[in-house]
């Protein structure tokens, strides 16, 4: 009787804890989904995706010629928004609130699965709410991202599969079908879906071979006949931009940061789905729930891959939810049946007091709930509600941190630095870049797409992808870079500056900074062209190519906002890799003279005002 | 093999674990052929995060041999 109260209590407190986490995540949901901008890179590349799609276009293309852009992602979930960009036009709202309903289809989901599998309801809510609590679900839940949607149809795909074989023979078939579905449309909005599929088709090979081998030619054939209609619908642009630009640069380093992270914040419900492993493993049939926890678990490993991330994780937490919470749900039911085998005789052995023991067990997995829910806390601490809130919980944001957001979870190298509500500020200062671009009468190179959209301008670029194909040797920048040299476009603004090297040395050459505007805790950078560009080009091409018997190089510098000659010449000169010499030349015409060492040649440059007389190239003599 | 393709055939405990040592086996082989393949001996991350999933994948394999031909 008194278990059961303490049962009854600790199930309440865990539920007063995470109904907590759903209200932070419902007014972050609700404050993003109001916010006109990219709240985090990339976003408005996925809204870009989605009006190319409403206007019948692909938005994998060539992206050596001009507007350079094309997307890497698949399209289911730019295709569901596809009635929303017909009515409403470039929004960002309905993109972030439909991945944000998704976040709560895949809870709903996930406390199916545990009611399903424990007849208990309670813990069946508590777990899907555990899976909104997550930091990691939390800050990427109600953004204009993909990937919680391909999440949404992996939990789906999972659930409807788990029980097949307990359905009548006549049911299987059906039910099947839609699993593999599900599996299709999760893998076709975001390709890390494959961890997914390989799981569900290992344990319908442990369960039955014949309908593994069916299903999955089934699968495999409907996925390839729409992999080369995609293919030869974009002239082989498909496979470029979908595969071969995600082979990124693997950072051992940052996994290992995220992966004790992710263990630090999550410690607690993996205890009890490793046990729940276990206890199938060795006591009775292992279920998809298990399998799909090993093998998203082994797929987090790619969250170390550039460019990936925390949000790796979304699938192994939404497993673990499911295992916890069955195992939690067991241990109330006090559901628990081990076949005779070599490890009960082993644990037959430990002199136990039975009843205690089985009374623990009942309330640890209700414990270890109430514990992840004070692990994972996270709040804004701004605001009339959440700075009162915060302050009277002692919660501030930690060090260094550019939000009003403390956040359990800390940070590092991978983990999306986000998590707070936009403010007033960070509006007005979008709009302010957005009258920026409206100023200019050329093309405006954004890093990010909101700003030009808003502008209804072209979306210029898409960076991290040009730098994945670059780096994969996939993009010739030629055709970019000359545009920039040309100064073609009339503003460029940068976030994080992930373009390919030669994309930024071209910047460096024929832009310079004009103007930084904060918005959501970063600067945002305004280029503007170079008005002494022309001159450095005939400079550099001069101390390129000029003979050493060759007349020296005069130019006029037009730029009165210089205002030491000498320390500009030295920072131009460095962009191209000319390293200052540390004892000058002797002065010419009493005009200060700087020298310049590069590889086994020196160049001297004698500034008269805003004159400068460039010598030829010789070769340094040390 | 007629057993295998029968719509009643399921996979044991002892077959799981059959098959997980010969996946363990193979991932083993794997891992030190790379450096005999790219002729190199450093022994990089990759390697490691696969000779840990092997061994893993050796021992369960080994530990659910005497379950039998209880349904996995």
């Amino acid at each position: 009787m008194i278990v059961t109260r303490i049962q009854w209590g600790l199930l309440a407190v865990a539920l007063v804890v995470m109904t907590a986490h759903l209200l932070v995540y419902i007014a972050y949901g609700v404050a993003l989904i109001q916010f006109p901008f990219d709240y985090d890179q990339g976003e408005g590349f996925e809204l870009v995706d989605t009006i190319m799609l409403s206007e019948g276009k692909w938005p994998y293309r060539d992206n050596e010629t001009f507007p350079f852009y094309a997307s890497n992602y698949p399209p289911i979930y730019h295709v569901v928004l596809i009635p929303f960009a017909w009515v409403f036009g470039a929004e960002y709202w309905y993109g972030r609130l439909i991945a944000f309903i998704g976040t709560f289809i895949s809870a709903a989901g996930i406390g199916y699965a545990v009611n399903r599998a424990t007849q208990h309801r309670t813990v069946g809510i508590l777990s899907g709410l555990a899976f909104l609590a997550s930091n990691y679900i939390y800050h990427i839940g109600p953004l204009f991202r993909q990937h919680l949607f391909m999440v949404m149809f992996e939990i789906l795909a999972v659930v409807v599969l788990a029980n097949v074989f307990e359905l009548p023979q006549s049911k299987q078939r059906r039910r099947l079908i839609i699993g593999m579905i599900l599996l299709l449309l999760a893998g076709y909005t975001k390709q890390l879906a494959y961890a997914t599929v390989i799981a569900a088709f290992v344990w319908l090979f442990v369960r039955n071979p014949r309908r593994a081998v069916i299903y999955g030619l089934g699968l495999a054939g409907a996925a390839g006949i729409i992999f080369l209609w995609l293919n030869i619908s974009t002239d082989g642009h498909w496979w470029t931009n979908i595969i071969a630009a995600n082979v990124n640069q693997y950072l051992p380093r940052q996994y290992r940061g995220l992966l004790f992270q992710f263990l630090g914040l999550h410690w607690s419900i993996l205890i009890p789905a490793g046990l729940m492993v276990f206890y199938e493993l060795y006591f009775s049939r292992l279920s998809l729930y298990s399998v799909w926890f090993v093998f998203t678990g082994a797929n987090t490993v790619l969250a170390g891959k550039w460019g990936a991330g925390d949000s790796y994780f979304a699938s192994f937490i939404a497993a673990t939810c499911i295992l916890a919470g069955i195992f939690a749900g067991r241990t109330l039911n006090g559901d628990w049946t081990f076949e005779k085998n070599y490890i009960t005789y082993l644990f037959e052995r430990i002199p136990l007091p039975k009843r205690a023991a089985t009374q623990s067990i009942s309330l640890f997995g209700l414990i270890l709930f109430i514990v992840y829910g004070f692990t994972v806390v996270k709040i804004p601490t701004e605001g009339r509600l959440w700075g009162s809130l915060s302050d009277r919980l002692g919660l501030e944001p930690q060090l260094g941190y550019r939000y009003p957001f403390y956040d359990s979870a800390g940070w590092t190298e991978g983990y999306a630095t986000i998590g707070h509500l936009p403010t007033e500020q960070d509006r007005n200062s979008g709009w302010k870049i957005v009258e920026r671009i409206e100023a200019s009468e050329k093309p405006v190179l954004s890093e990010e797409a909101g700003f030009s959209l808003q502008a209804g301008r072209t979306v210029i670029t898409n960076p991290t992808q040009l730098k994945n194909l670059y780096e994969n040797d996939l993009f010739d920048p030629t055709n970019l870079v000359e545009m920039l040299l040309n100064q073609e476009f009339g503003l460029l603004i940068f976030r994080a500056q992930f373009y390919p090297p030669p994309v930024m040395a071209a910047v460096v050459d024929a832009y310079e900074p004009v103007e930084v505007i904060e918005m959501n805790g970063f600067g945002y950078e305004l280029w503007e062209p170079s008005p002494t560009w022309q001159q450095r080009q005939q400079m550099k091409e001069f101390i390129e190519t000029a003979a050493p018997d060759a007349e020296p190089l005069t130019l006029e510098i037009p730029d009165d906002r210089i205002d030491h000659m000498g320390n500009w010449l030295q920072q131009k000169m460095g962009y191209w890799a000319w390293l200052p010499m540390l004892i000058p030349p002797p002065a010419i015409n009493d005009c200060p003279t700087y020298g310049f060492i590069r590889d086994d040649r020196q160049v001297t440059i004698a500034v008269c005002d805003n004159v400068l007389t460039v010598q030829p190239p010789e070769p340094f003599e040390g | 093999m007629k057993n295998w393709i029968s719509p009643d055939f399921t996979i044991t405990k002892r077959m799981l674990g059959i098959m997980l040592i010969a996946a363990g086996v193979v991932g083993l082989v794997g891992v030190f052929a790379i450096d005999v393949v790219r002729s190199s001996s450093d022994f990089g991350p990759a390697q490691q995060m696969g000779l840990l999933a092997s061994i893993s994948m050796l021992i369960v394999g080994i530990s659910l041999l005497p379950l039998g031909n209880r349904s996995a």
